[in-house]
């Protein structure tokens, strides 16, 4: 198998698998109105009377991935939040991918001192992690104060969309810049400078070309991060679309998320890894699942930039068919011409 | 070098410009004011804060205690320091460890080797750390002999089993690429040279090849403080361990932010930027680290 084809292969299983994912999650939603099986007591099976166990369920054959506290299926349990977790890392990373293509190109086509400035002030995002920055940013947005919330569900989701995208961005952005600067300072650039290219004509036909498939290298490290800052933050308490905590002295639950998926499950479950292992590390399992298949896409996608146009034939097989060619080619003199000078 | 200090110092500052102008984003979101006013005020703020630090107060978000941030800021800092450096130190040597067997690998024990590295380290650093836990406490329930305390408390301090779990990513981060870069060194005429002379196979790749791999692999050395910062926060918050990081969480000061990110950008920067200026010196080329 060549390595083209290797790579292709690679892409296509990866980037299926994850479809799958969100395409399963969908139909489980809509079609069985996601409804989640729960199991609350098992009976023996010869004894209809004996109670066998009750939950939460470790995982079995019947119930592969476990059951929560109150019965139900982690299994469907993450199915079902496989679609927010997804989507939203998916359009985080298309929000910060637009910011930094836009900016990143123009700062690869500017020349001027001010562009140095701004690059170096930006390096200082290499410094600080980006969890903390969002952090520190979305602590008053999604801890809820004492007085309850005053924004919606939907303004807090779309808010911490926006800024996520934002954090993620400036590194993208230099990533960009450096490749495009990279680019335009080869030799088929200034001749096209020569011959009267001007800039739009120089991205559009010869910068595009060149760079789409490195952005398609790091299309899904920006997934990744954005995957990663979300399970970050959920460990840090801030679960994404909002913590909701109850400030009651009695009978208080700990902070939960409002929304299901598989970064706050993570980070709400972390406190059980030592009694109920399998409900944390069954959407731990997934996220690390899909994080492994999107890394698989990138390095397909390496694996693809990196095939040489000049195939390399075999010093054997050139000799051989040289021969051949003298062998088929019997010269003759009406071969040979002969020059005439003018 | 004159001109070299200058320009690394006025980076320097630069970037500091830019990490005071980060927090004061950050303090905007936590005042819930988007002013450009407010942006000036707090700007100016934090610059006259960074500028006397000794000043500066500390509030114990647990027993609510206000104490000098600095005596008891360096406590922490050294405490990271310690595991970050031993992280780094472990897996730089744990790398060129592996890259001597993978370079004395057959073909096909190279391409599994290659896999398996792929794999770990594109893992998620939650994962690596949680599966570590479990493994522990497995081993303790099975064994009853506990490897490590995995949980800090007040009077122990635990370095060597976070700066081992930091170091695993890294490892296979080094690792990977010092294979693309030795497949690219493998085929430049020097090596051949060095073959077609009769020398040992081990001679080229220690005195020759090695230089160079440890070169190139100084010209990712942002990106890998970048990704190991992002895991030591973790780490530390995970670990419980009373490192420089809790002074980066929001209840406290933006001021407090700063100067914690400050002082974890000056040293690995002038690490960076002196790494650069001996090999360019070496090499006679530019790096830009």
């Amino acid at each position: 198998m060549s390595k083209k084809t290797k790579s292709i292969l690679l892409i296509s299983i990866c980037s299926s698998l994850i479809l799958l994912l969100l395409i399963g999650s969908l139909v489980f939603t809509f079609s069985f109105n996601g409804e989640i099986p729960k199991t609350n007591i098992l009976y023996d099976k010869d004894d209809p009377d004996q109670i066998i166990g009750s939950m939460p369920f470790p995982p079995s054959l019947q119930i592969p991935f476990g059951t929560d506290r109150d019965g139900n299926h982690m299994f469907y349990r993450i199915l079902e939040g496989a679609q927010i977790t997804l989507g939203v890392a998916l359009l985080i990373s298309v929000l910060s991918f637009l910011f930094a293509f836009v900016f990143g190109i123009l700062a690869g086509f500017s020349k001027s001192k001010s562009k140095y400035i701004t690059q170096t002030l930006f390096t200082s995002f290499y410094f600080i992690p980006q969890s903390i920055i969002a952090y520190n940013m979305l602590h008053p947005l999604l801890w809820e104060p004492y007085e309850g919330f005053t924004t919606t569900l939907t303004e807090r989701i779309l808010l911490q969309i926006i800024i996520l995208a934002g954090i993620l961005a400036p590194t993208t952005a230099i990533l960009i810049s450096s490749e495009t600067k990279q680019i335009l300072q080869k030799d088929f650039i200034t001749s096209t400078i020569i011959l009267g290219g001007g800039k739009f004509y120089i991205f559009y036909k010869h910068l595009l070309p060149h760079l789409k498939l490195r952005l398609f290298i790091i299309f899904p490290k920006i997934v990744i991060q954005s995957l990663l800052i979300i399970a970050h933050l959920s460990y840090f308490g801030l679960y994404f679309g909002g913590t909701d905590i109850c400030y009651d002295d009695l009978l208080c639950d700990p902070p939960k998320p409002f929304i299901e998926e598989w970064a706050s499950m993570i980070g709400m479950y972390y406190a059980d890894l030592h009694i109920y292992w399998w409900i944390f590390l069954g959407p731990m399992l997934f996220l690390t699942l899909t994080i492994l298949l999107l890394s698989g896409v990138s390095k397909g996608m390496e694996g693809l930039l990196d095939i040489k146009p000049i195939k390399h034939v075999k010093s054997s097989k050139v000799l051989n068919s040289s021969k051949k060619e003298q062998k088929a080619s019997n010269l003759t003199k009406k071969d040979f011409g002969l020059v005439h000078r003018s | 070098m004159v001109r070299f200090v200058s320009k690394t110092m006025f980076e320097m500052i630069l970037i500091i410009i830019g990490i005071i102008l980060v927090s004061t984003t950050i303090s905007l979101f936590q005042m819930k004011d988007f002013s450009l006013l407010t942006f000036g005020n707090n700007f100016v703020t934090i610059t006259t804060d960074i500028i006397s630090p000794q000043n500066l107060v500390y509030i114990n978000p647990i027993s609510d205690v206000e104490r000098n941030l600095f005596p008891i800021i360096l406590n922490a800092y050294f405490s990271s320091a310690q595991i970050f450096f031993l992280a780094l130190i472990i897996s730089l040597f744990i790398s060129l460890s592996m890259i001597v067997l993978y370079f004395s690998a057959s073909h096909r024990l190279k391409k599994s080797i290659e896999r398996i590295g792929f794999i770990i380290s594109s893992l998620p650093d939650i994962f690596l750390i949680v599966i570590t836990q479990i493994f522990v406490v497995w081993f303790f329930k099975q064994t009853g002999i506990l490897v490590f305390d995995f949980v800090a408390t007040m009077d122990n301090h635990i370095v060597l089993v976070p700066a081992i779990i930091l170091s695993v990513l890294p490892t296979f981060f080094f690792f990977s690429l010092m294979i693309s870069i030795l497949r690219e060194e493998e085929g430049m005429a020097y090596v051949e040279l060095a073959k077609s002379k009769g020398l040992k196979k081990y001679r080229i790749l220690f005195i020759h090849m090695m230089r160079n791999i440890l070169i190139s692999l100084t010209t990712h050395g942002k990106h890998i403080t970048w990704f190991m910062l992002s895991n030591l926060l973790v780490l530390e918050y995970l670990f419980n361990v009373f490192g420089v990081t809790s002074f980066l969480f929001s209840y406290n000061t933006s001021s407090i932010f700063t100067v914690t990110c400050i002082l974890l950008f000056v040293p690995l920067f002038l690490i960076l930027k002196t790494l650069q200026f001996t090999f360019s010196q070496k090499i006679g080329s530019e790096l830009n680290l």
